[in-house]
């Protein structure tokens, strides 16, 4: 609950940034490097490369709205994390970067009638992006971890590629979850906010926006609580002439919700449920000091999506603790074991709600559909296949009391039959679409660009705009979509 | 990058330092803390296998991270937690005459692998959600790390070799 606050502060700003995450540290920079007064708001604190640690619990009560442990009720609940520092999610990912596919760029177009929304329209952003962020394949020897998804997906037939990264000089330490000590992935932090910073961006870090305060249809006040190294608060009230909310896609319909902005907001939450195996090799792998797995098997694409998963010693633990009793002592041949996921793009929706008086007010559910179950199946039991193929001696999957697979057989039946979904482990980094974009007004929240529908000065810029979930990793889109939307506000903003 | 795991380990001692000051934050924390602690005890992994102070130390570290981990969730998670909890504390004082706190370790186990395969998705997620947070926290642990051989931040031999630094 909100108490302790100390004292009020305010004060005015050109344009307001809330969240700096992929969406909101592009939005940021662009504007400052334009020389506009920009304040950038931030719920975490900002990190440099030097200040991250090794240890999964202190890059996750660091980095991670709160410590990790935010799931997405529903049956089942999908556990659920995002980044929650300056830099938001792009801190704690792989730095996997994808180009919106075509297909989802046509048909995103045709349900929600998006302007100015075409591979055409998009490429010089893409340009931009993989320019700035060196957007660049692995160099050298391909670690085993990396390996292992290749020759089984070359043994089977699959398609299979290898995904360029946002790296500069990565020394494969496999800490890309918890923050780079190396500042080798180039996350917002190192990129666009760095340089925003330079440009005479005003940061202010540790302060959660409560309440966006509106006047028939304009905000005129934001209102925020700033927690200070002295662990007092302070309620900070801010007033700008445009407001960017950029809170990533629970926050943002969220704190929109809880402001009194309904209008479908919050409505058309999408995600990517992954179920997970961990498997035990029949060698040594040492996933813990390698690259992050870089190759996806895209031969069940657009519905399915076979990927490599960050390792380190708490996750495996984690991986197989719905096996644990049979599983523990393999804890002991840990440099064997490698942990990959199937994503599905789900036809599932949720909704975000907010409470009205909590601190953390966020909510938010979210249905899973038959075909999503179908397709978790079909993805368990590809998984599967692939790491028999590669070699595997033994596989743990993530459903709550099942025996470990030990033939590709075993897998190989959830072609068929459906895993025991409310048994199973699913989780999600890719959440989406909850205030979608487009000049259909009966389903989106905002205009093609990312105006709020009825208000004069409050814009989304975010992986919100989305229309529905991508099918792979989303921060090339968020990030050029962002470049877009700010570009379009430059060129009609009045001086 | 020797400096980086001795930096690292340096801040990860004065870390759980840090949780023995960190105090309960809200009214729920306070009955959520004392009696979560049970769950976590019985749930410390057997492997690898550690000395008796080892063991004590990881046990004092665990529940303190843990608990800022819980200190952390949403209010209206942290009700129906507490709610459960208080059931399941007192449920088996009909059968077993004694509070759930009160049992030895391996009864305190028994019960909870009973009740992490039961058929009420409520009472599974709770119990999973402890198993998953007690064996984040342990594997995370620097004495587990030394027993297990785990160097973290070590440079990929493969790329250094290959002349890509």
């Amino acid at each position: 609950m909100i108490s302790k606050v100390n004292s009020t502060n305010t004060f005015e700003t050109d344009v307001l940034v809330i969240g700096s995450g992929a969406g909101g540290a592009v939005t940021a920079s662009v504007l400052a490097k334009k020389g506009i007064d920009v304040t950038l708001i931030e719920e975490g604190s900002h990190y440099s490369p030097a200040d991250h640690s090794p240890y999964s619990s202190i890059g996750m009560a660091k980095l991670y709205r709160q410590h990790g442990v935010t799931p997405i009720l529903g049956k089942p609940s999908i556990a659920f994390v995002e980044g929650c520092c300056v830099g938001g999610s792009t801190e704690i990912n792989s730095g996997l970067f994808h180009r919106t596919p075509d297909e989802t760029i046509e048909n995103w177009q045709r349900t929600s009638d998006i302007a100015e929304f075409t591979h055409d329209n998009m490429e010089p952003y893409f340009k931009e992006l993989e320019k700035k962020l060196n957007i660049s394949y692995l160099d050298g020897v391909l670690p085993k971890s990396s390996e292992i998804i290749k020759s089984g997906a070359e043994s089977l037939g699959w398609k299979c590629v290898e995904v360029p990264r946002a790296q500069k000089n990565c020394t494969g330490i496999n800490l890309c979850s918890i923050g780079c000590p190396m500042g080798a992935k180039q996350s917002m932090s190192v990129t666009y906010i760095a340089e925003g910073l330079k440009n005479g961006i005003k940061l202010i870090q540790r302060s959660k926006v409560v309440k966006l305060e509106t006047e028939k249809n304009r905000i005129h006040t934001v209102n925020a609580i700033s927690n200070g190294d002295n662990g007092k608060q302070k309620f900070l009230r801010i007033k700008a002439n445009d407001i960017f909310v950029c809170c990533g896609a629970i926050q943002t319909p969220a704190l929109l919700r809880k402001s009194g902005l309904k209008r479908n907001i919050g409505e058309n939450l999408k995600l990517h449920p992954t179920i997970k195996i961990t498997a035990l090799m029949n060698e040594e792998v040492n996933a813990i000091q390698s690259t992050v797995p870089v190759f996806q098997v895209f031969e069940f694409a657009p519905e399915i999506v076979i990927g490599g998963s960050v390792f380190s010693l708490p996750y495996t633990a984690t991986g197989l603790s719905d096996c644990w009793g049979e599983a523990q002592e393999k804890m002991e041949l840990w440099n064997r074991m490698v942990t990959y996921y199937a994503l599905v793009r789900s036809s599932g929706k949720g909704k975000v709600r907010a409470f009205p008086s909590a601190e953390n007010y966020a909510f938010s559910y979210y249905k899973t559909t038959k075909k999503d179950h179908r397709n978790l199946s079909i993805g368990l039991a590809r998984l599967g296949q692939l790491f028999f193929a590669a070699g595997a001696k033994e596989l743990y999957p993530t459903i709550s009391g099942h025996p470990p697979f030990k033939k590709v057989d075993e897998c190989l039946v959830y072609l068929e039959k459906n895993i025991p979904l409310k048994r199973s482990g699913l989780l999600t980094i890719h959440i989406f679409s909850s205030c979608p974009m487009g000049e259909n007004k009966n389903i989106s929240a905002t205009n093609s660009f990312g105006k709020v529908w009825d208000y004069d000065n409050l814009y989304i810029n975010d992986a919100s705009l989305f229309v529905d979930a991508l099918g792979v990793n989303p921060q090339g889109t968020i990030m050029a979509i962002a470049l877009r939307n700010i570009n379009h506000y430059l060129s009609n903003r009045k001086n | 990058m020797k400096e980086l795991i001795d930096r690292n380990k340096q801040d990860l001692k004065s870390w759980f330092t840090d949780f023995s000051k960190s105090k309960p934050k809200g009214f729920i924390d306070i009955p959520l803390f004392h009696f979560s602690k049970s769950y976590i005890q019985a749930l410390l992994p057997e492997y690898p296998p550690l000395e008796f102070e080892e063991q004590q130390i990881i046990e004092r570290d665990l529940i303190k991270v843990i608990h800022e981990q819980l200190s952390f969730i949403s209010f209206f998670l942290k009700l129906p937690m507490l709610f459960l909890i208080l059931f399941f504390e007192t449920s088996i004082l009909i059968s077993r005459g004694k509070k759930f706190s009160s049992l030895g370790k391996s009864r305190r186990l028994e019960f909870i692998n009973k009740w992490s395969s039961s058929p009420f998705s409520f009472k599974r997620d709770l119990f999973k959600f402890f198993r998953t947070l007690t064996l984040f926290s342990f594997y995370d642990h620097p004495i587990v790390h030394d027993k297990l051989g785990v160097k973290l931040g070590k440079r990929n031999v493969c790329l250094e070799s290959a002349g890509n630094l």
